[in-house]
């Protein structure tokens, strides 16, 4: 009897030692930073935070503003993250948090960039799938802008470039790990979308190409229909669902693109030839009504389509090769993705090569192919 | 109705075996590929289980002659018994370190990602006495458990890495086939000598009810690890590159951070990833108290192993708090892998096998043995 009382009371300490939660955190005690945005302030970074205000989000009550934005500096993250501590009694949490905005003086700091990717990714905090961006104003401008939208700016931005419902915008999409492995393979080189915030509306303004771990051009939205026709959707994969070349009176819609390229070492001088041969499939979307039946250019015939998909060859290749050597010459940076189908198509050729990539890259003897075929005319003749 | 005789099917030891191999290497093992021969690590799984399968065969091959006896009983037997105490000796030593370096691993990693204010002693020390308990069991309490680690643990590992799949990129694993062989023969090498469990069977062999099948079932083991190894290098790699995951202390832990489970809300995945990964590490660490606590007691000869656990925690939690930091307890595994890890998967079983041939020593007609 006396042993079971022993038992029973060595478990009754062990269960009221051990259960609960000590040090625990109420929800409404926490700050979940949606979206972070990094500036470069005199000699000061500069943190935004966009923290939900979750009653008003999750309509259970509450008044006010659907977000609260804080600012804090410091000279790196985690000091700027510590500092927020001084003006709210919120524990800030990073575990929901959805994209980090890079402010335009922030871009221009090497060693700014450098420290902050180096924290973001040894810090179990944040994920490596948080979205990244730059802008060319400021970081907390953006977040703290007001779009026309039920959601607070950074949950918007999330939503902009996320889930199948953004298929026009899903494809620029980059991850911080996508991020930073770009920035590994190319020795500081990468490619990040660039939001504005103009008229009351967030919108995407093109790339900013990173070269030397700083900003060193911008690809606007026009360059990046033909850049999305050579490098394809998603990071460089091999087809694009959606894209348009609207040539003088006809709309070109393209369903899918394949890209083969070919490598080889360039036989007249030092460097590479590389050939870039893009087939795709689409359909005539748009002309114009004809003013008499007589003089209609109809399309319902195999050669009116030969002679179509010739004008939209000559068109969309023009474009495409002043596009690549504007890239080759001005920004100097990979973004074509070509290195990939190099690693796999030529291993030892990249193997010789690769440390030297990039001077291998702007000098290429780089030449595009289109072959437009046109599937399908819409319903008119 | 379950047995009570202590002894484990074949199909238990596979379990146990899969657990054990599996859990020493492959949390590291694509930064261990990625270190070696880059994207190409991959070719290392394969030839590393090559070797793995050699070495099992020899210990099985040993251990069968010997089917009543553990490696205390028949290397004293085969090589003298000053000799024969010296190798078991080792061998405890080998498993004592390597245990304790996994304890210390193991609460670096659980402090790092799920409990950063609690104090890595106390972590360290409750894993130890959870392991204990169990260990006092006997085989056969760890054999069951082990059929339930297995599903609780590392099948749901298993399908979490398959949603990951899907993030792959093709070119993060070329060029393809451009490792040197240099590279090929010391990484394979490595990664043989670091996947523990194996010395195992210096052990286990008694432990079974049907110990004839054992080189078979542990071979068919060794394929089944080196596919899942295989399968974790290709999607680690595959999301991160080998540059990336190179820099990764854990880098299949990081795969957490990147993949997004469907519909779920779960904020923090990693923790999700280490409940499952905390069961396969307690059978780890289990299987190394257990087997030092069976090793000691058939070496001092005590008919009560028990209490031998109650004189090996101390020692285990002790040289467990010797590394400085993570990057030391690292080093001193590395250094550890180095030292002890080969002598015991080949020089020791083949000294002995051929001792014990020369000599005509044990059974030696397979089909005599029960």
């Amino acid at each position: 009897m006396k042993r079971i009382k022993i038992k029973g009371l060595i478990a009754c300490i062990i269960s009221l030692s051990l259960c609960g939660c000590w040090d625990k955190i109420e929800i409404n005690d926490r700050g979940f930073a949606i979206g972070i945005g990094l500036d470069k302030i005199g000699e000061q970074l500069q943190v935004t935070y966009t923290i939900p205000n979750l009653p008003v989000i999750t309509g259970q009550g509450g008044s006010g503003e659907q977000k609260f934005v804080k600012i804090s500096e410091g000279k790196t993250i985690h000091e700027a993250n510590k500092r927020f501590n001084l003006m709210s009694s919120n524990k800030l949490t990073f575990d929901h948090t959805k994209i980090i905005i890079l402010g335009k003086g922030f871009l221009q700091d090497e060693v700014e960039m450098r420290k902050a990717l180096d924290y973001l990714s040894r810090s179990p905090d944040y994920a490596l799938s948080l979205l990244v961006f730059t802008t060319d104003k400021t970081a907390q401008e953006i977040l703290e802008a007001k779009p026309n939208s039920d959601e607070p700016s950074s949950m918007f931005i999330d939503s902009m470039f996320s889930g199948t419902e953004a298929e026009e915008l899903n494809d620029y999409k980059t991850t911080l790990l996508d991020f930073l492995i770009s920035l590994i393979d190319t020795k500081g080189g990468g490619s990040l979308p660039l939001l504005s915030y103009k008229d009351k509306e967030i919108r995407m303004e093109g790339i900013t190409v990173i070269k030397d771990y700083i900003e060193c051009c911008t690809l606007s939205l026009e360059q990046l229909i033909p850049y999305n026709w050579i490098r394809g959707s998603g990071g460089g994969k091999k087809t694009i669902k959606k894209e348009e070349y609207i040539g003088k009176n006809i709309t070109y819609q393209i369903s899918q693109i394949r890209r083969n390229v070919e490598f080889k070492k360039s036989e007249t001088k030092q460097g590479l030839d590389i050939n870039i041969l893009l087939e795709m499939e689409g359909d005539i979307i748009e002309h114009e009504l004809s003013k008499d039946k007589n003089e209609d250019e109809d399309f319902f015939d195999e050669k009116s389509i030969k002679e179509m998909e010739k004008e939209l060859k000559d068109g969309m290749e023009e474009e495409v090769n002043m596009l690549v050597k504007f890239i080759q010459a001005e920004v100097g940076v990979d973004v074509l993705d070509l290195s990939k189908d190099l690693k796999i198509k030529e291993g030892k050729l990249w193997e010789e090569i690769k440390d030297n990539w990039v001077e291998y890259f702007a000098s290429a003897n780089i030449h595009v192919e289109i072959v437009p075929n046109i599937r399908r005319i819409g319903m008119t003749k | 109705m379950f047995s009570n005789n202590d002894k484990i099917s074949i199909r238990q030891l596979q379990i146990l075996l899969i657990l054990t191999l599996f859990t020493s290497v492959s949390l590291t093992l694509p930064r261990i590929t990625s270190e070696f021969a880059d994207q190409n690590g991959w070719i290392l799984i394969i030839g590393a289980a090559i070797l793995t399968m050699i070495y099992s065969y020899i210990i099985t091959t040993l251990g069968k002659m010997f089917p009543d006896q553990t490696i205390v009983e028949y290397s004293q037997k085969i090589l003298t018994k000053p000799i024969g105490i010296i190798i078991s000796s080792l061998l405890i030593a080998k498993l004592v370190l390597f245990g304790s370096l996994e304890l210390r691993v193991f609460g670096e990693l659980v402090k790092q990602t799920l409990l950063k204010n609690t104090p890595i002693e106390f972590i360290m020390i409750t894993m130890l006495f959870t392991v204990v308990y169990l260990t006092r069991k006997g085989y056969e309490a760890r054999a069951r458990l082990g059929e339930l680690i297995i599903f609780l643990g590392l099948i749901p590992i298993i399908l979490v890495l398959i949603f990951a799949l899907q993030d792959i990129e093709l070119d993060r694993l070329a060029p393809f086939f451009t490792i040197k062989a240099k590279d090929f023969i010391a990484g394979s090498y490595y990664i043989s000598i670091a996947m523990v469990g194996i010395e195992s069977l210096y052990i286990a062999i008694p432990f079974l009810r049907n110990p004839k099948k054992v080189t078979k079932a542990v071979i068919h083991t060794v394929l089944f690890v080196a596919a899942l190894n295989l399968m974790i290098n290709f999607i680690t790699i595959g999301l991160f590159g080998s540059a990336e995951a190179a820099r990764e202390i854990w880098p299949v832990m990081a795969i957490m951070q990147v993949i997004e489970l469907p519909g779920s809300f779960i904020a923090r995945q990693d923790a999700l990833m280490m409940s499952f990964w905390i069961l396969t590490t307690f059978a780890l660490i289990n299987c190394y108290i257990f087997f030092i606590t069976i090793l000691t007691s058939r070496l001092i000869k005590s008919k009560e192993a028990n209490w031998i656990n109650l004189v090996i925690i101390p020692i285990v939690y002790g040289i467990s708090l010797i590394p400085n930091n993570v990057p030391h307890t690292f080093e001193m595994m590395k250094k550890a892998i180095q030292t002890f890890g080969f002598a015991f998967v080949l020089p020791v079983p083949v000294v002995l096998l051929v001792v014990a041939k020369i000599r005509k020593l044990g059974v030696k007609d397979e089909t005599n043995q029960n």
